[in-house]
């Protein structure tokens, strides 16, 4: 069967995301091969947070055409260099950064080792990237002025995802995506279980060869009608709703926006802060085993400080988990109905991305479904199981002894044993890398995911690092005082102070001279508006 | 137990590379292991003309050895790709392999550009500007200071027998002891580990950790530990080549081609590489197809008329690889540890490849158990790689002439793996996320158990050295796809068209790029020869 005609079902980001990125990927240049349509409900009510993303939102930007500052000036976008982690080890007022860029031009990288070697008086990062000091000292990424060369940073950006999920509308319709503002309530199944068709509420019946769900938790056509099951991954991660608030500059603007993501460690989860161009978005993601509602509330307000009694907050629910297979017959699950992983490393946004670029570079057009749908599955679940791996990761290596969450979360059993594999692996030897060309570890269970057998493939999905490798793992590990002891033990109590590389050093300093803080490259770049409030460094 | 003293049993390009490598990578804040090697006088060197890939460049990067003194020192010559010649067809049509293709952004839609065209240029070329610039027996570098965008990457070909030496003087003069003498016997641990070899000379060399460096003959790693070798010789039927030097003094073209040429003969093909005095040509053939005087008389054939009087060496080796290269205190690096034929140049690659992961997973206060395990995954991991790889140049040949050519063609001497590949390609063309977990629809589990006990899963080939580039050079060069291209896209399709970026970058080449053997008389001593 050709596939000429898509049908995404559910509007908000994922679903124009994959309107706006496919047609730009099939549709390109003359010929149009694939007609895409996109069915939203006016009825669902749009969830709008502030959303950071990480750097692969660039290829996404350029598939689709989007120029830079015509992006940030239509979301509200700003820069993101870096997440800050605050109060993870301990709930002193520590952080430590993971930042997107760093140095690495030597023939052979030593810079771990060098630092395990060493007292650590100087975070790991910082001897070997600028992006720590750049977000210390709230500097943007970019000179201000055209730029002729290359930035040396990498960065993402904060925006606001509905702005941004019009914004992809309004291109995508323009470029002729069609779209039908109407509500699904029915679907029409063919003989041989394929999707046939989508009837709305006005009367419509929607035909397509490939059927896109993007109707979120909900679900609606790869759960409700094909009935793939949730696989659920609460025993790695406890968080299971967030409440979120908006912080208008208007009302209270710190005199600066910072150039990053800012997660806090609180009594029973972690709060997000996003600078946007007109307010900060803040969210406090918490377990609802370890805190209610109102304590939650009363805590992240007591996090903003007195001019957030006011404020109004929202409860969000989620679960975290995948769809056994996101794609089954001429159906594919993009966005929540596909999977979700909480926020703490912004890939939200990505994991609908990623599907939208395997989607278009696995597309079936003469070819049978179930080949495209075997490899498709299989990249997607290993994503995201190296995505869960992650995340488990900033958890389990807390010191945190104030609540039960923290003492709950460091359990053995709250950790992955893929990950608890690599932890131990790593005790021996540290990280390097070759673990992540294929990280199978002695000690790792040979048992096959579930799900994964009925497509013939009985092998537990490898994680190839493809997205989180050994720079993002050294970037918390050793941001968590990974390895203190054992090196105590390996290089004796006396050792000297970290080296930090020359080029690092030679760079920031660059950095410090050239790059305007951020908020006046917004301003002076986007036309962002001035607020009062007195300047003030910015972290913690 | 903390790993402080390495004894390598064996010299040779393997045995030298691992010592300086070693040196430098684990000594070098401050003398932490220390390092012999053990070289019988005895033992013949073999030294043949070497190409090279471009890790090679990380190897000399971290010994620090300059490039101009590596080519000065062991006759180098640059390498900028493979040329594949009557691989398809026997009828002197030839395909590239080049090192540097560009990729276009943001979506790398070179490969299914070239399958909707009539495919009236080689792929390569509407991608690289290497096959231009390897026709034009051009330098990879300028004779001045590079002046125009992003360099060309390239590798070398080498005398292996100098860069041993080189090897051996650069490891020796930083502290590597050299203990010329002959092992005879190795005395054992009651755990089974190796803790010393005895010598000729009259030795007791103990060790915490050997290398073995002795080829073919794995004094160590099998005629003492018992690993055993794994045979592929069901994908690859070589087994056997006949060497010759063609010195520039009997027989100068009048260029160095800065390219290795790899041509196929009636069993087999010719590697052809070039160095400073001499090119070095040697048939790697099968002797279940052709006999010995056959293949001498067809290398000499290929080679023309002045070849009626050169030397030439028959050199036999086996396919395969060590169950467990790392096993108990003892690894195995070169020859010892595994063998695939030198079509795409990796034969040095895999030794080096060791040599690295040696330094990775050095068991500095470790279990060793526990860095075996990773160290044997990832070399199984790359040669297998690289052996469905070369499969790959076998399998789509249309040659019917000659029982060989028809034998490769079989679906039994097609590798699984590369057999799933080839039919998912069939339906989608090649892309990058093909290469970072390569298990496809149709794909046998498990492979022959051959990985450590306890780990049940096969090997995952992640695609680190051949990836999306190399396969569809070689797929396209093989004119994959031909028939189901017209059927899919129809008879009559678009001209094929040469990437504008490539257009302008082999013109300007043209202008800057001085002839290969220009650049090696000029920077690198490459004497003159009066052409043939």
């Amino acid at each position: 069967m050709n596939v000429k005609h898509i049908l995404i079902v559910g509007g908000g980001s994922a679903g124009w995301m994959a309107a706006a990125y496919l047609d730009a990927a099939l549709n390109h240049g003359e010929r149009r091969t694939v007609e895409i349509s996109v069915v939203e409900s006016p009825d669902v009510p749009r969830i709008g947070v502030g959303e950071a993303t990480i750097p692969h939102i660039n290829h996404i930007l350029d598939v689709i055409g989007i120029g830079r500052h015509e992006f940030l000036r239509r979301v509200d976008g700003t820069f993101k260099q870096a997440i800050k982690y605050v109060n993870w080890l301990e709930r002193d007022g520590g952080y430590y950064y993971h930042p997107f860029s760093r140095f690495n031009k030597v023939p052979l990288d030593r810079s771990s080792r060098r630092w395990l070697m060493s007292d650590r008086s100087i975070p790991y990062m910082e001897t070997v990237s600028i992006q720590p000091i750049v977000c210390e000292l709230g500097l943007a990424p970019e000179m201000l002025g055209p730029r002729d060369v290359g930035s040396p940073l990498t960065y993402a950006y904060h925006m606001n995802a509905l702005k941004f999920a019009d914004y992809l509308c309004e291109l995508a319709t323009a470029r002729g995506v069609r779209h039908y503002l109407d509500t699904v309530t029915t679907v029409e199944m063919s003989g041989n279980g394929d999707i046939a068709a989508v009837g709305t509420k006005s009367g419509l019946r929607l035909t397509a060869d490939l059927f896109i769900d993007c109707s979120g938790f909900n679900a609606l056509l790869i759960e409700k009608h094909l009935g793939v099951p949730w696989v659920d991954c609460s025993q790695w991660l406890l968080c299971d709703r967030a409440v979120t608030m908006a912080v208008p500059y208007e009302r209270h603007y710190p005199g600066a926006v910072r150039p990053y993501t800012t997660a806090t460690a609180l009594s029973g989860g972690w709060v997000w802060e996003i600078p946007l161009q007109d307010k900060r978005s803040l969210g406090y993601v918490h377990s609802s085993a370890f805190i209610s509602r109102e304590d939650a509330e009363r805590e992240i307000r007591a996090f903003e400080g007195a001019h957030a009694t006011a404020l109004d907050t929202r409860f969000v629910h989620f679960k975290v988990g995948y769809r056994q297979r996101s794609w089954v017959r001429n159906c594919v699950a993009i966005g929540l109905a596909g999977n979700f992983i909480e926020p703490l490393e912004s890939t939200g946004l990505y994991l609908s991305d990623l599907a939208a670029v395997m989607l278009a570079e696995h597309f079936p057009y003469g070819g049978d479904l179930d080949v495209a749908a075997f490899r498709f599955n299989r990249i997607l679940a290993n994503r995201f199981h190296e995505i869960l791996d992650f995340i488990n990761l900033h958890y389990c290596l807390g010191r945190r002894d104030d609540s039960a969450f923290w003492r709950e979360v460091r359990r053995p059993e709250r950790v992955c044993e893929r990950l608890r594999a690599k932890l131990d692996y790593w005790r021996v030897k540290p990280p390097s890398a070759a673990d992540f060309r294929d990280q199978y570890f002695p000690g790792q269970p040979a048992a096959p995911l579930p799900g994964h057998a009925e497509d013939g493939d009985f092998r537990p999905p490898i994680d190839t690092g493809s997205l989180f490798g050994l720079h993002s793992y050294e970037a918390i590990l050793y941001g968590m005082q990974f390895l203190a002891p054992e090196c105590d033990h390996w290089y004796g109590a006396r050792r000297s102070r970290p080296g930090i590389y020359r080029e690092v050093l030679n760079s920031l300093s660059a950095a410090a001279r050239t790059l305007p803080p951020h908020h006046l490259w917004l301003q002076q770049e986007l036309g962002m508006q001035r607020y009062g409030g007195k300047p003030a460094p910015t972290g913690r | 137990m903390a790993t402080k003293r390495i004894l390598i049993v064996g010299g040779g390009s393997s045995g030298w590379m691992s010592a300086a490598y070693l040196d430098a990578a684990l000594n070098h804040a401050g003398r932490a292991v220390d390092i012999a090697v053990l070289e019988s006088p005895d033992v013949p060197r073999i030294g043949v003309g070497e190409a090279t890939i471009p890790s090679i460049h990380h190897v000399l990067a971290v010994i620090g050895i300059d490039e101009h003194a590596f080519m000065r020192r062991t006759e180098g010559t640059f390498k900028q790709a493979i040329k594949f010649v009557n691989w398809l067809h026997d009828r002197g049509e030839g395909y590239y392999h080049a090192f540097h293709r560009y990729t276009p952004t943001p979506i790398d839609d070179a490969g299914p550009r070239w399958l909707m065209s009539d495919r009236s240029i080689p792929f390569m070329e509407t991608i690289s500007p290497q096959p231009r610039l390897c026709e034009w027996n051009l330098a990879p570098q300028m004779l001045g200071p590079w002046d125009f965008g992003p360099k060309l990457t390239y590798a070398f070909h080498m005398n292996a027998l100098l860069f041993a030496d080189h090897l051996c003087e650069i490891a020796t003069s930083r502290g590597v002891a050299h203990h010329r003498d002959h092992m005879t016997d190795v005395v054992m641990h009651e755990n089974g580990d190796i803790a010393a070899v005895n010598t000729r000379g009259g030795q007791r060399l103990e060790a915490d950790l050997f290398i073995d460096c002795t080829g073919f003959a794995s004094l160590l790693i099998e005629q003492q530990l018992g690993v055993r070798w794994i045979d592929y010789s069901q994908w690859l039927l070589c087994d056997r080549a006949i060497v010759m030097p063609v010195p520039y003094d009997v027989h100068y073209p009048g260029f160095v081609r800065p390219y290795t040429q790899a041509t196929a003969l009636s069993a087999g093909w010719v590697w052809d590489i070039p160095l400073h005095s001499r090119r070095g040509v040697g048939y790697v053939h099968s002797s279940a197809f052709v006999s010995e005087e056959e293949a001498e008389r067809e290398l000499r054939a290929y080679e023309g008329a002045h070849a009626e009087r050169l030397s030439t060496r028959v050199v036999h080796f086996k396919v395969g690889m060590r169950e467990r290269a790392w096993f108990r205190n003892c690894i195995a690096i070169g020859l010892s540890g595994g063998f695939l034929e030198p079509l795409e140049s990796t034969g040095l690659y895999l030794s080096d490849l060791a040599a690295v992961m040696l330094a990775e997973h050095f068991p500095w206060h470790a279990d060793m158990d526990v860095m075996s395990y990773r160290y044997n995954r990832i070399l199984a991991n790359r040669f297998r790689e690289v052996l469905d790889f070369i499969n790959l140049h076998y399998c789509l040949t249309r040659r019917i002439d000659t029982p060989f050519w028809r034998e490769v063609q079989q679906p039994d001497r097609v590798n699984d793996r590369l057999q799933a590949k080839l039919d998912f390609w069939r339906m989608r063309p090649v892309s990058a996320i093909d290469f970072q977990d390569q298990f496809l629809p149709g794909q046998r589990d498990p492979l022959p158990a051959s990985g450590p006990p306890g780990d049940l899963r096969s090997p995952i080939d992640t695609g680190k050295l051949f990836t999306r580039s190399s396969y569809e050079a070689i797929l396209y060069g093989m004119d994959f796809m031909r028939e189901e291209c017209r059927d899919r896209f129809g008879q009559h399709l678009p001209p094929t068209a040469v990437h504008r970026r490539i257009v302008t970058r082999v013109a300007l080449a043209r202008q800057k790029l001085p002839p290969h053997d220009v650049w090696l008389k000029r920077r690198v001593g490459m004497p003159n020869y009066a052409r043939h």
